[in-house]
């Protein structure tokens, strides 16, 4: 059997004293979607972060295609695992598009001069940009930009940094609904081409219409882990969020899971 | 003053023989004598008021051979038509290569020692003097004068001073008391004449005693309460030539709250025209007198 | 990646800086100066004032960069504090030959401060803010002890040292100048050669580890490039202030943060703002001359807030 594309296991992670993350593990299969649920502080940026490299783990390990993950150096692990950050935020003026060509970074070798080695690369980066609906604004500065704009801007780095891992910390949650569509499918076929992604959503609904796969998250610690339809069920999502009055039921256009205010009636 | 020229022309006329010698000796005697005149320098530039002082009383007359004054140089009134190479501390080294001196006058207390080397790398002829003592004075006396090619006035100068000296030391030591003297040269922050300056060497000679002879350093900055501690007799204010007259009556002043020092208690605050003092030039037999007047007439 | 407006500060840039050379070379404390005064005097000032120019706001963009903070300066970290310390050592030693002694100990001071600065870069867990403060904090400290050192003692070789303190090109002399100039250069290409990682911190920490970026060790290296060339400028000429920190943010409104243009554009108008500061700063007021850090300060300040005000504008 095919070890999964990206396996962690028993990861903790601690502020300090304070643990954070306490025996966390999932697996992602090579053209998933897993969606990372629960509610406010459960550390589901964290274990993202541990995950890519940025946090250093207290406990736990990282199996990247069944090799050791974090042995390697950072610009080895961009090209495989991509963090997309909740907003992307300059201190100096930046453009839409040259923040996009930053995602390059990983891949040049020290000694060039350029960010673009051929016009192929200037030829992704344009692509990229017209996938995600950012081309538009591309000569635009980042802070004169929208919340979701930079959303777009963040996930077209993320393409062209090239990594066939995706990690999405709220990648996608200041965005209208019509690039939230838009992105969301986008997500499906970039896992049609191969692609593997972790979906952080503190929107349960916005997560749960594309995934395959869930993790619930609780203080840290793993509720529930399997195919999405499993995983969210009443029973999890009031161990998530007790004395709610939340109700799960399956979403009449698409059929993937959804949750509802209140109870149904029946 | 004969030139090599006409000397020249002379000899090439075809009547040699009996007047061959004679020529020759006054060729000699010329050469000789230009070459006197061709190492006293003829564009000299002073760093310091005191050297420019310094340098007019060896000149005399030749004033005009002062290219170069430092800001503030005053005395003698005539040096004042000379080029200002800026303020004694941060002098322009432009002005002063621009000016082409042949000798440059510089202190060793007051100028910058950078700026001055630097001039001596760029190959001018820079003479630097000492004036810290009493006898450093007498030595730059004779240095300038033998630099300026008047060695024998500035010997001259030199045994002057020394003769002055003597003559207040006799005055000193035929006195019996020796008054607690404290010498301020700034206010707001107090600042007074310590134990290695020149201020000081004056009041021992006078046969006075600087409350702070102690001090390491040339101006110490006391606290008020230190100089309570002290209790000087006798307080005198330098006051500079510059300086407008209110600031130190207003010093004056601040010291009449402090009644338990003695000086204040007796009535013997005073303000003191500085210059003369101040400078390390033969007016400082002048300041002398002064300070021997003011300190001992007052008792 | 020479597109038009990097192609026009290039040449707007290189224009200033040929003309700046020339008053400079023209103009100065005298008029009709000859061959020598300016060949002794003059270029010697003008090689010094490119390098430093250079030198400081190329180390104030890969401050600003490496420290994600548009107030970052190259004096930010306390390596002038530690110059300044060094320098007053030195006078007190009696050592007063900028270019020897004096530049020596000011160059030892700043050098132990910047040791200092990347031990602290190394420790683990140090973040960059922390690292930011401790350079602030280690400024605070050299300065307090310059002022104590000032208090106690005599002041008359120190006053000397001090004034340059306060900036002073007037002291340069050709083989200094030639030197400085050289290390400038060396410490910008080394700079220079790292424009990707500077590009990736400009998104922060995270996002610099994101992209793939070994933060940690990266910081602790470029610290000590950038501290080596504030150590070399401020020996060579004191503090000369506005330069470090206005520049970087004018070539950036020109040609925006990437730093592969970023940095010899700022070498190029560096060098032409320093030179452009220390003719005015010594024909405004002839025969003295005016501390070039005056200039400076009288003409970044309004351009600063110039820079500041009209961005807000664009947006």
């Amino acid at each position: 059997m095919n070890s999964p594309v990206l396996g962690v296991y028993g990861i903790s992670f601690s502020y300090g004293r304070t643990p954070v993350l306490e025996d966390v593990s999932l697996e992602l299969e090579r053209g998933e979607i897993l969606a990372l649920l629960g509610p406010n502080g459960s550390g589901k940026s964290t274990l993202l972060k541990a995950i890519a490299g940025i946090l250093p783990l207290t406990a736990g390990v990282v199996r990247h295609r069944g090799e050791d993950f974090l042995r390697n150096a950072p610009q080895i692990r961009a090209r495989s695992i991509v963090y997309v950050p909740p907003d992307l935020h300059a201190e100096f003026p930046l453009t839409a598009r040259e923040a996009v060509t930053l995602g390059r970074s990983c891949h040049l070798n020290p000694g060039t001069f350029r960010y673009y080695r051929s016009s192929h690369d200037r030829e992704l980066v344009r692509e990229a940009m017209e996938r995600c609906l950012c081309w538009g604004f591309r000569d635009q500065d980042l802070h004169t930009l929208s919340g979701g704009e930079r959303q777009l801007v963040a996930l077209a780095r993320a393409l062209v940094q090239g990594a066939k891992v995706l990690l999405l910390d709220e990648a996608l949650s200041r965005m209208d609904l019509n690039h939230q569509a838009a992105m969301g499918k986008l997500l499906r076929e970039l896992t049609a081409e191969g692609s593997s992604i972790v979906l952080v959503s503190h929107d349960v609904n916005l997560a749960s219409e594309w995934a395959d796969t869930g993790l619930l998250l609780k203080k840290g610690q793993s509720v529930a882990f399997g195919p999405i339809k499993t995983v969210l069920t009443e029973e999890n999502v009031r161990k998530l969020y007790p004395g709610s009055e939340l109700s799960v039921g399956a979403s009449p256009a698409t059929g993937a899971p959804k949750v509802f205010f209140g109870t149904f009636q029946s | 003053m004969l030139s090599l020229r006409t000397v020249n022309k002379g000899s090439t006329e075809p009547r040699r023989k009996p007047w061959a010698p004679a020529l020759a000796a006054l060729l000699l005697l010329c050469v000789a004598a230009r070459a006197g005149a061709e190492t006293a320098p003829r564009r000299i530039v002073t760093l310091m008021p005191s050297l420019g002082e310094l340098a007019a009383d060896l000149l005399q007359t030749d004033l005009n051979r002062i290219v170069g004054i430092s800001e503030y140089t005053d005395y003698p009134p005539g040096l004042k038509k000379a080029a200002s190479i800026g303020r004694y501390d941060r002098f322009n080294i432009e002005s002063v290569v621009a000016l082409k001196p042949d000798l440059v006058l510089a202190s060793q207390d007051g100028n910058p020692k950078d700026p001055v080397l630097h001039l001596r790398e760029l190959g001018l002829n820079v003479l630097v003097v000492r004036t810290e003592t009493f006898d450093e004075i007498k030595e730059s006396m004779r240095l300038t004068g033998t630099a300026l090619g008047f060695a024998s006035r500035g010997a001259q100068m030199a045994s002057q001073f020394e003769q002055g000296l003597s003559r207040i030391r006799d005055r000193a030591a035929k006195r019996t008391g020796r008054p607690r003297v404290l010498l301020q040269i700034g206010d707001e922050p107090l600042v007074v004449a310590g134990g290695k300056s020149f201020l000081n060497e004056s009041l021992t000679t006078i046969g006075a005693l600087n409350v702070y002879s102690d001090s390491g350093t040339r101006y110490p900055k006391p606290s008020v309460e230190d100089v309570i501690q002290r209790k000087p007799e006798i307080i005198l204010i330098l006051a500079l030539g510059r300086q407008s007259g209110k600031s130190f009556e207003a010093a004056v002043r601040r010291w009449k709250d402090f009644q338990s020092i003695p000086a204040v208690r007796n009535g013997k605050v005073f303000v003191i025209e500085a210059d003369a003092l101040l400078r390390p030039t033969l007016r400082l037999l002048e300041g002398l007198s002064i300070l021997e007047k003011k300190v001992f007439d007052a008792e | 990646m020479l597109n038009k407006k990097a192609l026009h500060a290039y040449i707007f840039g290189l224009c200033a800086w040929a003309l700046a050379i020339i008053l400079s070379l023209k103009f100065g404390a005298t008029t009709d100066a000859d061959i020598a005064v300016i060949v002794q005097l003059r270029l010697p000032r003008v090689l010094l004032a490119s390098a430093v120019g250079i030198g400081l706001s190329v180390a104030g963009a890969s401050l600003q960069a490496l420290f994600s903070n548009p107030l970052c300066e190259p004096y930010t970290l306390g390596i002038s504090s530690g110059a300044a310390l060094g320098a007053v050592f030195g006078a007190s030693l009696g050592f007063h030959w900028i270019f020897g002694g004096l530049t020596g100990t000011a160059f030892a001071g700043a050098l132990l401060f910047t040791a200092l600065l990347f031990v602290v870069a190394h420790r683990p867990g140090v973040t960059t803010l922390s690292l930011l403060l401790a350079g602030v904090m280690l400024g605070f400290l050299g300065s307090s002890l310059v002022a104590l050192w000032m208090a106690l003692s005599d002041t008359n070789g120190i006053q000397g040292a001090l004034l340059w303190l306060l900036g002073d090109l007037s002291r340069a002399r050709m083989g200094g100048a030639l030197f400085t100039l050289a290390a400038a250069f060396a410490l910008t290409l080394a700079l220079w050669l790292r424009w990707r990682e500077l590009d990736a911190l400009l998104m922060g920490e995270e996002g610099a580890l994101t992209l793939g970026i070994a933060v940690g060790k990266v910081r602790a290296s470029l610290i000590f490039t950038i501290a080596l060339l504030v150590a070399i400028c401020v020996s060579a000429s004191g503090m000369i202030g506005f330069i470090g920190l206005v520049i970087p943010h004018f070539v950036r409104r020109l040609v925006g943060s990437l730093h592969l243009q970023l940095l010899p554009l700022c070498a190029i108008w560096g060098a032409a703002a320093l030179t452009a500061a220390d003719v005015t700063a010594r024909v405004l007021a002839r025969p003295y001359d005016l501390p070039v850090g005056i200039v400076t300060a009288l003409v970044g300040a309004p351009l600063f807030l110039w820079i500041l005000f009209s961005r807000r504008e664009a947006s």
